[in-house]
């Protein structure tokens, strides 16, 4: 299954290849969206590589789609927190390049603090009243870390009394786990699912 | 003594709460989370919440967790057939249930700690504009420049600087962003300015007036970039009282 898989991506990866548009200026897209991203050296939205290359805002995701694909076996890649993209090294690389530029390992987060981040990153957006919920605790002290690490952020109000703010990961948050975009997050295993498989194979005896 | 019998003395010391308590017990048996195996780890539970020595605000919940493990370990034992529909139970392993589902994830996701996708370290560009005038200049064309300011500013008497009288009061300026802030939920700080087209001191006025609102918290105001756009946008909270 696994291979028949791989198979099709691989095709539907060569069918993205055959159909390169060319811009209106006669240059392949993908290679012009690579070489903004680059030269840009920040985030850059979806409507202003639209606006620039003048074809519509689903071409040019489409077109980083298949871009962020042929990176993938490459030194560079593309990250995308939602709404911006941007070029980043490789997550295999960072021993290295922190040896090159001599920079340091950030420091490790406390298990509760992993745990709150998980939450958040598998349940956003989420007030810390659902948080301190999952986690059975008072939640106020890692929410407090996660944000002033820049891992977390503040992305609106819950529409409940009270307003409560709304928290979500950060583009930082990718950075420091070397995800390409969310949708990389480990898959969250179905606990019910999970539990009935097991209890279906083991006898519980009390 | 055995290995294996040391091992299953060792206390549990570490864990951030009371479900984490009670997942360590859990899995440490090796049981799924069911009700069963809740009602199996209750007496471990409560022997360990015996001994802790927390703040009262924290014991709370340890003692709630605590209650709704005797109510199942007590069905249990008088074989009271489950009722989904009844809270108290149910809630607990699914609670739990999530609790470690999250629990395996944060572990998966911990290891992926480090291995950071570096971005370009590009130091921020700030584009002052140059007059053209500027950039044509040679370094022997300034230095003469220079030379000759030196010798004008010092054969003629210096003039003290001209104050001029300001048009424009702040609350002009609060009255105008309101005005425009009523209209739209988000303006430029430019919309603002082009209400007094080519007045500098409006500029001034203006640029002070934002800054005061948002100390007050009526407006939140955002720039992406160095000389980017200002965009200003009406505080939700208070637009509503």
């Amino acid at each position: 299954m696994a291979l028949s898989r791989s198979a099709g991506m691989a095709r539907t990866l060569m069918d993205r290849v055959n159909q390169r548009q060319e811009s209106a200026c006669g240059h392949d897209v993908q290679l012009l969206l690579e070489a903004m991203l680059f030269a840009a050296g920040r985030p850059v939205t979806v409507s202003e590589l639209a606006s620039v290359l003048d074809i519509s805002q689903s071409e040019v995701t489409s077109h980083l789609l298949s871009l962020r694909e042929v990176l993938r076996n490459r030194g560079i890649r593309l990250q995308n927190n939602g709404y911006e993209w941007r070029l980043v090294a490789a997550p295999e690389a960072s021993t290295v390049i922190q040896r090159l530029l001599g920079l340091g390992m950030p420091p490790k987060l406390s298990s509760a603090a992993m745990e709150a981040l998980a939450i958040i990153a598998y349940k956003q957006p989420i007030t810390k009243g659902q948080i301190d919920l999952i986690r059975g605790v008072d939640s106020s002290g890692v929410i407090n870390s996660l944000l002033s690490r820049g891992l977390i952020e503040e992305v609106g109000r819950a529409e409940t009394p009270g307003r409560p703010i709304l928290y979500g990961t950060t583009e930082m948050f990718l950075e420091l786990f070397g995800l390409e975009s969310l949708d990389q997050l480990p898959k969250l295993e179905d606990a019910r699912h999970s539990i009935d498989k097991l209890v279906s194979r083991e006898d519980v005896v009390l | 003594m055995m290995l294996s019998q040391i091992d299953y003395h060792v206390n549990l010391v570490t864990f951030s709460g009371p479900l984490d308590l009670l997942l360590q017990l859990v899995e440490r048996n090796r049981l799924p989370v069911t009700e069963l195996s809740l009602a199996q780890v209750t007496d471990d539970y409560l022997e360990r919440v015996s001994h802790l020595d927390v703040a009262p605000e924290e014991m709370s919940k340890f003692l709630l967790i605590a209650s709704r493990l005797l109510l199942i370990k007590s069905r249990a034992l008088l074989e009271i057939p489950t009722d989904a529909e009844e809270e108290g139970q149910e809630d607990l392993v699914s609670q739990l249930a999530l609790y470690q589902s999250i629990k395996r994830a944060s572990s998966a996701l911990e290891s992926s700690f480090g291995r950071i996708t570096y971005p370009q370290m590009v130091p921020p560009k700030i584009d002052l504009p140059l007059p053209t005038i500027v950039q044509r200049l040679s370094s022997s064309l300034l230095l003469h420049a220079v030379d000759r300011l030196v010798l004008r500013s010092t054969s003629r008497p210096i003039s003290g600087p001209t104050i001029a009288k300001f048009r424009w009061r702040l609350r002009d300026a609060l009255s105008k962003l309101e005005q425009l802030l009523s209209r739209n939920h988000t303006i430029s700080f430019s919309q603002v300015v082009a209400t007094a087209p080519r007045d500098r001191q409006f500029v001034v006025v203006a640029f002070l007036a934002i800054l005061d609102a948002a100390r007050r918290g009526l407006v939140i105001l955002s720039q992406d970039r160095p000389f980017g756009t200002i965009q200003i946008s009406r505080n939700g909270e208070n637009s509503d009282g």
